[in-house]
């Protein structure tokens, strides 16, 4: 026979635990999958590294490299840390973090050698998937790691699967369990209570891209405009009650922040505590400085708004806002901002109250003045302009009015300005006469304070477009905006747009109407081009804005309602209730149903009816042992059972000739003598009573 | 044809009493085209079962005693110089023939017992670069000794694989015996058998076995009861592919002997140990003298863990 050392070599190869060739191309697959959408946020070397530490891994399964040994695994992790490190500089954080979970995720690779080892490697990949959402909460993120769990569980399948089988069976399997766990997940997802420090994700990722900074420049909004990306989403009907107030198109304007600080070439916004000291309240009442007066009939807004984040405190709001709530502590500046504590690094969803019969600041306190009526020096021809309106002691309304006008007259409105010098004012309001919204708001801001009306810039958005199924209203950066307030004596701040002097259509129908056809083309130069590709994307983004509405903002209070409706009571111990409840009928459905399998083949009638023959011999205590032929269980049947010998014979010849000669057509013939077998059997049972 | 293999049974059965299984077996490996490893002491009718079956189907004999000198030339045969007509004349070995009887294989070196293995696979004999086709039919009966191991050389597993069974004849029942007591002598009964096929007529049944119909669902049993050997963790090794073909034929040559144009999974379950015993091997069948153990219980292991209806 062998000498003991083949054998031994033998036995190993037969039962070992060793990775398999299948196996391993899962488990690389799988890797691959979960940690891909992460390398984007990550430093660019993991990739390289991956592909490194895969080359080695398959190498390793061909024999040509060793395992490495300890003091190299050692120094591979050493390397890796310090090179994180080095990519951050520091090791605290969400994003180092999470490089240090990929770069051990990837490492473990080149140590694991049996199946427990891939079973840590997948369960490190469920992690991946769930780090995924630290830095994309996105449908498209949601639906990536549904497909990456499906590959992680193909993995699992292709481990503890006793037969090589075909990856594509695997998948239908893995897909199968990914079903089954579907409706545990929406159990969770519907009950399990948010415990916000635990569940709220970490900030990280996205930092506002596109958006306002607090400075304006000539120039920066005309540059803004070009990007289609959403600002944000406004929902009119936030209690889907049957009246959704929407205010006309003249009346939209999204407030995001009010400049004062003008230096000759931008408009800087000062932070409010900067300004007054204290702190945001977190109450989101108005602001105890706040002087408002009610005025005539006022319009009431409810709407609330899913803000991306763009990386700074403030919030969009229409004027003038009294009420906002949201989970994040908001609070109101001392000119009719939204703030938060913190910068908008997620979506953020906030409800708001405006209307507009409030009246703003009927006083101004002379600090406030004074800092609204401050110019640099410089632009003596627009000083000089100014100087004249004073000297024709016009009123504040007729100084606006005649600055309207000036603007009326001769002004074009485009994407394209000509660039401007140290007298930015003066070469805009006297030479070029071309500008966007910025030039127009900031020279006429100069304008007014040089004529001593207190004056200042705001930026925001104008505009906005209702979705196709009419349901919420979307602000896109294109719709960026920059104007002017004025105070005037007993009217308080009151919102003046040179723009619409200049160019009313980009007020009343948008930006598109109000250019020229070069400067519509530069517009559309971020638009995709093709209708139908217009049309996907704004289906697309109307998927995303369903799925931030319904599932990223699901939070306590949904929960609560959902309980109510369903059951009447919110009731702690209802969550309980149904999650356990919930989640055990459905493991225990999967228990007693045999759901149908989807990879395997359909059953032959014969062996469906042979199956039931053989649980009705079993109710009467003959139990087929799986390795019974159906001949020897007859002749046991025969032996043990002569009330049953009458048919047992014949239903085995039969099912014997259809199953394995192939003759098909007896399959009446054996549902016959079954009939016959039950009448007689029940006759018996007649009798016997 | 039923008369026919009817006939061969009741003419082998006179000789050999009481080991219809056996012979049924070994009847069934020649119609599968196998060769036969036959696994018992000595006396026990091992030679009388070959000569039968060869005179029974009216085919040519032969026997080799494999002793430890024997060389490959011996069993294949050689070229002499013929010194009148001044040229070699190749002289055939007893391997030409259609049934060879050779006794106690594992006495020989592996050189000789390859020579004769290889010839089994190939069905021809390569001598001083001349392929030589062996006869049709060519059914190798191999006998092993499983005792006194004391300078042998046993077959390999690769080496077994060539073999489609391994049986062993085992002691006559106790009537069986009685009768041997009583009758005649079997030797003379043998002498008087007269062929009762022809070898065309057998090729006709070899054929035939090939045509016995085998369903989606016994295949699928069949590839169960392989994949079990393989994936099972009390199997050191499983089923080669060879083997799992072996199995479906000589399962079909059962059939054919039952006179079943169809298999049903009895077949494969009656050849089952005749024909995956010699080719499997437990993870803690540890043979210490070297003797292959008859790893019955795996086999039973096998055929009760694997359902017959798929599941």
């Amino acid at each position: 026979m062998f000498a003991s050392g083949d054998s031994a070599l033998l036995e190993r190869g037969g039962v070992s635990d060793q990775v398999g060739r299948n196996t391993l191309l899962w488990l690389l697959v799988a890797q691959g999958v979960a940690i891909f959408p992460l390398f984007f946020f990550l430093p660019l070397w993991l990739p390289l590294m991956w592909l490194g530490v895969v080359i080695a891994r398959v190498q390793m399964f061909r024999g040509a490299w060793p395992f490495p040994r300890n003091f190299v695994k050692t120094l591979l992790g050493a390397g890796c840390i310090i090179g994180l490190i080095i990519s951050y500089r520091s090791v605290a954080g969400v994003e180092p973090m999470v490089a240090f979970l990929v770069v051990a995720f990837i490492l473990k690779l080149v140590e694991v050698r049996d199946k427990h080892g891939v079973v840590l490697i997948v369960y490190i990949g469920f992690i991946a998937v769930a780090a995924l959402f630290i830095f994309s909460q996105s449908l498209w993120a949601a639906l990536y790691s549904l497909f990456t769990l499906t590959i992680l569980f193909g993995c699992l399948q292709s481990m503890f699967c006793s037969q090589v089988s075909q990856p594509g069976k695997q998948v239908v399997e893995a897909c199968i369990l990914l079903l089954k766990s579907l409706p545990v997940m929406g159990i969770l997802f519907l009950v399990l209570p948010r415990i916000s420090p635990l569940w709220a994700v970490p900030e990280a990722g996205k930092s506002g891209k596109t958006g306002f900074s607090g400075t304006v420049s000539p120039g920066d909004i005309s540059r803004l405009v070009r990007s289609q990306e959403i600002a944000f989403r406004v929902d009119f009907n936030p209690d889907n009650s049957n009246q959704a107030v929407v205010p006309p198109p003249e009346q939209r304007y999204w407030r995001g922040l009010t400049l004062d600080t003008y230096d000759g070439r931008s408009w800087r916004f000062r932070s409010p505590w900067q300004r007054s000291g204290d702190t945001l309240s977190s109450v989101n009442l108005p602001h105890p400085r706040w002087s408002l007066q009610r005025q005539g009939d006022a319009t009431f807004y409810e709407y609330s708004i899913i803000l991306e984040a763009h990386g700074q405190p403030w919030l969009f709001s229409l004027m003038v806002p009294l009420q906002v709530t949201s989970e994040l502590k908001m609070g109101f500046t001392d000119d009719y901002l939204i703030m938060t504590g913190k910068d908008i690094r997620q979506r953020t969803l906030y409800r708001v109250q405006s209307s507009t019969g409030y009246l703003r600041s009927p006083y101004l306190t002379e600090a406030e003045r004074r800092v609204n009526q401050t110019i640099p020096r410089g632009n003596p021809r627009a000083l000089a302009l100014a100087g004249s309106w004073q000297q024709r002691q016009l009123s504040a309304q007729q100084t606006v009015d005649a600055a309207l006008a000036l603007f009326n007259r001769e002004f074009v409105y485009s994407l394209q300005p000509p660039a401007l010098g140290t007298h930015s004012v003066d070469e805009f309001l006297f030479d070029t006469r071309t500008g966007f919204c910025e030039h127009f708001a900031s020279s006429f801001t100069f304008l007014m304070r040089a004529a001593g009306i207190p004056a200042r810039l705001v930026v925001g958005y104008q505009g906005g477009t209702f979705s196709e199924d009419a349901s919420h209203m979307v602000v896109r950066q294109s719709d960026a905006h920059a104007w002017a307030e004025v105070w005037l004596p007993s009217r308080g701040w009151v919102r003046v747009d040179p723009t619409n002097a200049v160019a009313p259509e980009r007020i009343r129908r948008g930006i598109q109407d109000a250019l020229s056809l070069n400067d519509a083309q530069l517009l559309n130069s971020g638009l995709l081009s093709s209708a139908w590709l217009q049309t996907l994307t704004l289906k697309l983004e109307e998927l995303e804005y369903l799925w931030q509405k319904n599932v990223l903002s699901y939070d306590n209070q949904d929960k609560d309602d959902l309980l109510k409706k369903l059951f009447g009571s919110k009731a702690w111990w209802l969550t309980g209730l149904l999650l356990i409840g919930g989640i055990g009928l459905l493991l225990l459905m999967y228990h007693l149903l045999p759901l149908p399998r989807l990879a395997g083949k359909r059953a032959h009638p014969a062996e469906v009816m042979y199956r039931k023959y053989l649980r009705g011999m079993q109710a009467q205590g003959l139990q087929r042992q799986p390795w019974e032929t159906a001949t020897a269980f007859a002749r046991r049947v025969l032996h043990e059972s002569p009330a049953n010998a009458k048919y047992a014979m014949e239903i085995a010849d039969l099912y014997n000739h259809i199953i394995y000669q192939g003759r098909s057509e007896l399959v009446p013939a054996l549902r016959e003598i079954l009939q016959e077998k039950n009448k007689s059997r029940a006759v018996v049972q007649k009798l016997s009573r | 044809m039923r008369t026919l293999i009817d006939s061969v049974l009741n003419s082998v059965g006179t000789v050999l009493l009481g080991k219809e299984h056996q012979v049924k077996l070994a009847l069934a490996c020649l119609f599968a085209r196998g060769h036969l490893l036959i696994e018992d002491l000595p006396g026990m009718g091992k030679t009388t079962l070959a000569q039968c079956l060869a005179k029974v189907l009216g085919l040519q004999y032969e026997r080799v005693q494999f002793t430890s000198d024997l060389l490959p030339a011996d069993i294949l045969g050689f070229a002499i110089y013929e010194r009148e007509q001044g040229s070699f004349r190749f002289q055939h070995g007893p391997v030409f023939t259609q049934v060879l009887l050779a006794d106690e294989i594992n006495r020989s070196t592996p050189k000789t017992q390859s020579a004769l293995l290889e010839a089994m696979e190939e069905a021809q004999v390569s001598i001083e670069g001349q392929t030589r086709e062996l006869p049709e039919p060519f059914f190798v009966i191999a006998t092993q000794n499983p005792l006194s191991q004391a300078g042998t050389y046993p077959l390999p597993e690769s080496q077994l694989d060539r073999f489609l069974m391994r049986i062993s004849l085992g002691y006559p029942s106790r009537s069986a015996e009685q009768a041997l007591f009583n009758g005649v002598d079997p030797r003379r009964i043998l002498s008087d058998i007269q062929p009762v096929i022809d070898a065309q007529q057998l090729q006709e049944i070899q054929n035939q076995v090939q045509r016995i119909k085998a369903t989606e669902q016994l295949l699928d049993y069949l590839q169960r009861l392989v994949d079990f050997t393989r994936y099972d963790e009390s199997f050191s090794y499983g089923l080669s592919t060879r083997g799992a073909l072996a199995w479906l034929r000589a399962a079909k040559a059962w059939a054919m002997i039952a006179q079943r144009e169809y298999l049903l999974p009895e077949d494969l379950q009656t050849v089952l140990p005749a024909v995956v015993g010699h080719r499997v091997r437990g993870i803690h069948t540890h043979s210490h003298s070297g003797a292959p153990e008859k790893p019955q219980s795996i086999l039973e292991h096998l055929t009760k863990s694997v359902s017959v209806l798929s599941n």
